[in-house]
């Protein structure tokens, strides 16, 4: 479009939301876009076979799918301007609990649904707690899912502690996995369909979803409306308080898909699982152009700004970077967007 | 004319010439010519969307794109940015003031040019004694120690003046809509101001709606309108009248002809007895279906508050309110929303709209469940025409309703505030200062759309500080003081005097 004036936002790209896509891919996405290109092309080129591999690109797509997941479980919250700090530690024990229900349930198909109600009723569960001290009680949202995210882990521990798996070893002092998940819902979350990793096809049914949500239920509209301007929201005649409670119960509910999606990747329900994960599905919103300030962000953005989080984990791995260093740099790579983003607003502004 | 009409030997202060200046392809100035001699206080005249504020931002290095020359002193110049500007000695107070109400007054002043001791500390002592004399010769008290926060309008204003004065080089001072947040002993000591300013050799480009204050503080008149010079005229030789035929360009009748209907006698909503906090203590009264009943009082009379407690904003402690008679329960706005009972809010920015938001959703935002289709999803179809419907009624100027709500005038925005009130089809519609910071002819048109409002059934109430405007069109008058009623006055036994003396005992 004609911009005359770059010094001065166009109306069109200031009223950037999910309506328009189509507008948004040429703007701001369109350069998390072009970046994700070409670190691809980079680890193409650099680490051909091993990066090209039919297994490595599987992989790739998988941790792409846990990261937006948990992006787009994260957008719900923070559009309406607040964060949930809790997701990792809520996708860990939803996984853990609906491994607990996987094993529990001696028909392995029955078990892949009961595993996945409980998991995401769990969800729902912190969800609910912490949209009820966020909405109703007004706690900052920061630190009511600092919060849970610890009550979420030690949970975790003390279930782990106390669980005896059906069938099996005697009680024992220190708190371990849940094992024996039966392996058809392991072939299941690990599976392909046309080639495509089922954590991609996930991905894709819970984005359609979520867009949908945002962009075409009163729902959503209103989740924007608070980001943007929560006094004038209520005013209007809408009660913010549940719309913020839902937000949270949304958020912690798909964070929950993620968890079982991790109990097939680790053929266990895992202690660890989602650990730090927080950092990854922030970073890919706000890396998407998802603003912490509320009120815009898109699942588009959030999937983009989850491939570049991804394939820069991918990629350092492949390339033979440790751990430690990795961490570093994934830190690293935030903040560089973070930097590039306020940049590019800048001159727009 | 009228530089010709000055003596030829003095040297503007400022001349810009030939500016023009577009927004995205949008024309927002054509050819503006703006001239200001020194020791003047030049009034920029026009409607909301005229051009005044670009024009401004231009000046004092905001908008660093233009075309057209500006003269400094003489010489031809380009202004980088804000602190060029500064630099040069142009000094700007905003409308909205930009001061960080968590920091002390000396702080706010000082800010970006703190003050040091020799160890590179905040040399407190030293800024608060500078401060008191700053303010001191501004003719102001004000501790200097006080949060921002803690201070009402008026002394916020005067620390926005002091620092637009900045270090004492201040050579032009640009003042948007000065008196808009102030009541009357404030104004006069901001007049008093202007003028002592003046004759220590400070030029003043003042913006403002208010007719009145232009005709007596103002030596020269430039007017805009729709982005070009519409007129130029000392202020000596107009009039009311004549001023407002050079910012709509014909002779408006600002007076707009009564309206044909009158108040029923059928009671709409009663108020009893309701109480509540702040301030509210033991209001009652009713107003009538098509009629329109003015609220008056003072800044902080608890007129706002009022309101909020009927629409369920705070909690009242006592009382009942009926609406046809029947007592209902409102607890929250969505209550309110249910009964028809609408608000339109004093401060449309931070009470009315979502300025992030396009003129549809901001439209809508009082109607969601109406405009779903059948699966309960929302329905483009069904939003464009509702967001059509009120902007060809209500007359609103957008380029689309995709447009973001902050690009808009602040008349136009008002217009969308009221859209999304009327949507909801209400009863009982209050309005609370309705023409607040938008211009003469816009706010022609909101006492029109009122008056077609109240005479199509609506109950009408409509807080006002400006007296003329509430004895104008209001068909009774109820004033406030310190929460309280005072009094209640059929519009044809009202005049300001009696207003007055209601708002202060």
């Amino acid at each position: 479009m004609a911009t005359a004036d770059p010094s001065v936002p166009s109306p069109l790209l200031e009223n950037a939301r999910p309506g328009f896509h189509m507008r948004l891919l040429r703007s701001r996405e369109s350069g998390v876009f072009i970046a994700f290109v070409i670190l691809f092309g980079t680890l193409a080129i650099l680490r051909n076979r091993t990066f090209m591999s039919t297994e490595n690109l599987a992989n790739l797509g998988s941790t792409i799918s846990y990261f937006a997941i948990l992006g787009i479980a994260v957008l719900f919250v923070i559009v309406t301007s607040g964060v949930d700090l809790s997701l990792g530690s809520a996708a860990g024990l939803c996984g853990y609990v609906g491994a607990m229900a996987i094993v529990a349930t001696p028909n392995p198909i029955a078990g892949i649904f009961v595993g996945l109600a409980v998991g995401i009723l769990t969800g729902v569960v912190i969800g609910a707690i912490n949209g009820a001290i966020v909405a109703f009680v007004n706690v900052t949202s920061f630190i009511v899912t600092l919060g849970m995210l610890g009550i979420g882990r030690g949970a975790i521990y003390i279930i782990a502690k106390y669980y005896v798996a059906p069938h099996a070893s005697p009680p024992r002092d220190s708190p371990i996995a849940v094992l024996g998940i039966p392996q058809t819902y392991v072939d299941v979350a690990q599976g392909r369909v046309l080639g495509i990793p089922v954590p991609v096809l996930v991905l894709v049914v819970v984005a359609l979803l979520a867009h949908c949500v945002l962009t075409y239920t009163v729902f959503g509209r209103r989740l924007y409306a608070i980001g943007g301007n929560e006094e004038a929201t209520k005013l209007s005649g809408i009660h913010v308080n549940w719309v913020k409670f839902f937000a949270y119960v949304v958020c912690s509910a798909t964070c929950a898909i993620t968890g079982m999606l991790y109990v097939g990747r680790y053929s266990q329900g895992s202690l660890v699982a989602g650990n730090g994960d927080e950092l990854n599905a922030i970073a890919a919103a706000v890396i998407g152009g998802t603003s912490l300030m509320g009120g815009s962000g898109s699942v588009l953005g959030v999937i983009l700004g989850a491939c570049i989080m991804g394939i820069v984990a991918n990629g350092l791995d492949l390339l033979g970077i440790p751990s430690e260093p990795k961490l570093a740099i994934i830190g690293a790579v935030i903040v560089v967007a973070a930097i590039v983003d306020v940049v590019r607003n800048r001159r727009r502004a | 004319m009228t530089a010709d009409a000055l003596s030829p030997s003095v040297t503007p202060l400022l001349e810009m010439q030939d500016i023009s200046k577009s927004f995205s392809g949008v024309s927002v100035l054509r050819h503006v010519n703006f001239t200001v001699y020194p020791s003047e206080i030049v009034c920029l005249l026009g409607e909301n969307g005229a051009g005044k504020s670009t024009l401004m931002k231009i000046l004092a290095g905001v908008h660093t794109e233009y075309q057209g020359q500006i003269k400094w002193d003489g010489e031809a110049i380009k202004f980088g940015s804000t602190y060029d500007a500064a630099a040069h000695g142009i000094g700007i107070v905003f409308q909205e003031f930009n001061l960080c109400p968590n920091l002390s007054v000396a702080e706010n002043l000082f800010l970006g040019r703190e003050i040091r001791n020799k160890f590179g500390l905040i040399d407190y002592p030293e800024m608060r004694r500078r401060a008191q004399q700053t303010f001191s010769r501004l003719g102001v008290v004000i501790d200097s120690d006080m949060l921002v926060r803690q201070l009402t309008v008026a002394p916020q204003q005067m620390i926005e003046i002091a620092k637009a004065l900045g270090g004492g080089n201040t050579r032009l001072l640009i003042m948007d809509e000065p008196t808009a947040p102030l009541a009357g002993a404030e104004i006069e000591h901001l007049f008093a101001l202007m003028n002592e300013l003046k004759s220590r050799g400070v030029s003043i480009v003042f913006i403002s709606h208010k007719l009145n204050e232009v005709l007596r503080m103002t030596d020269r008149v430039i007017c805009l309108k729709d982005g070009e010079n519409s007129g130029e005229v000392f202020t000596k030789d107009t009039s009311e009248d004549g001023l407002v035929s050079m910012m709509v360009g014909r002779e408006l009748d600002r007076l707009y002809s009564r309206r044909s209907g009158h108040a029923t006698d059928e009671v709409v909503l009663e108020v009893k007895n309701l109480s509540g906090p702040p301030r509210i203590h033991d209001v009652s009264f009713q107003v009538r279906r098509g009629e329109i009943v003015g609220l008056a009082g003072l800044q902080g009379a608890g007129r706002t508050e009022l309101a909020r407690l009927i629409i369920g904003a705070e909690k009242k402690t006592a009382g009942t309110i009926l609406l046809h008679g029947q007592p209902v329960n409102i607890r929250h706005p969505v209550d309110a929303v249910r009964n028809h009972i609408g608000y339109v809010s004093e401060d449309r920015k931070k009470f009315g709209l979502i300025l992030n938001m396009s003129v549809r959703e901001n439209t809508t935002m009082t109607i969601h469940r109406q405009i779903l289709n059948r699966l309960g999803l929302i329905s483009a179809a069904k939003e464009n025409a509702v967001t059509d419907l009120y902007v060809s009624k209500l007359k609103t100027k957008i380029a689309s309703r995709e447009q973001a709500i902050k690009n808009l005038s602040g008349g136009n925005q008002q217009k969308v505030v009221i859209a999304k009130w009327l949507a909801i089809k209400p009863d009982v519609l209050i309005l609370d200062e309705p023409t607040r910071g938008i211009d003469v002819g816009a706010k022609a048109e909101v006492h029109k759309i009122i008056a077609d409002l109240a005479d199509a059934g609506v109950a009408v109430i409509m807080i006002s500080s400006e007296l003329p405007e509430v004895l104008h069109v209001a068909d009774r008058i109820l004033v406030m003081h310190e929460g309280r009623l005072t009094a209640d006055i059929p519009r044809e036994q009202a005049s300001e005097e009696v207003l007055m003396k209601a708002a202060v005992a």
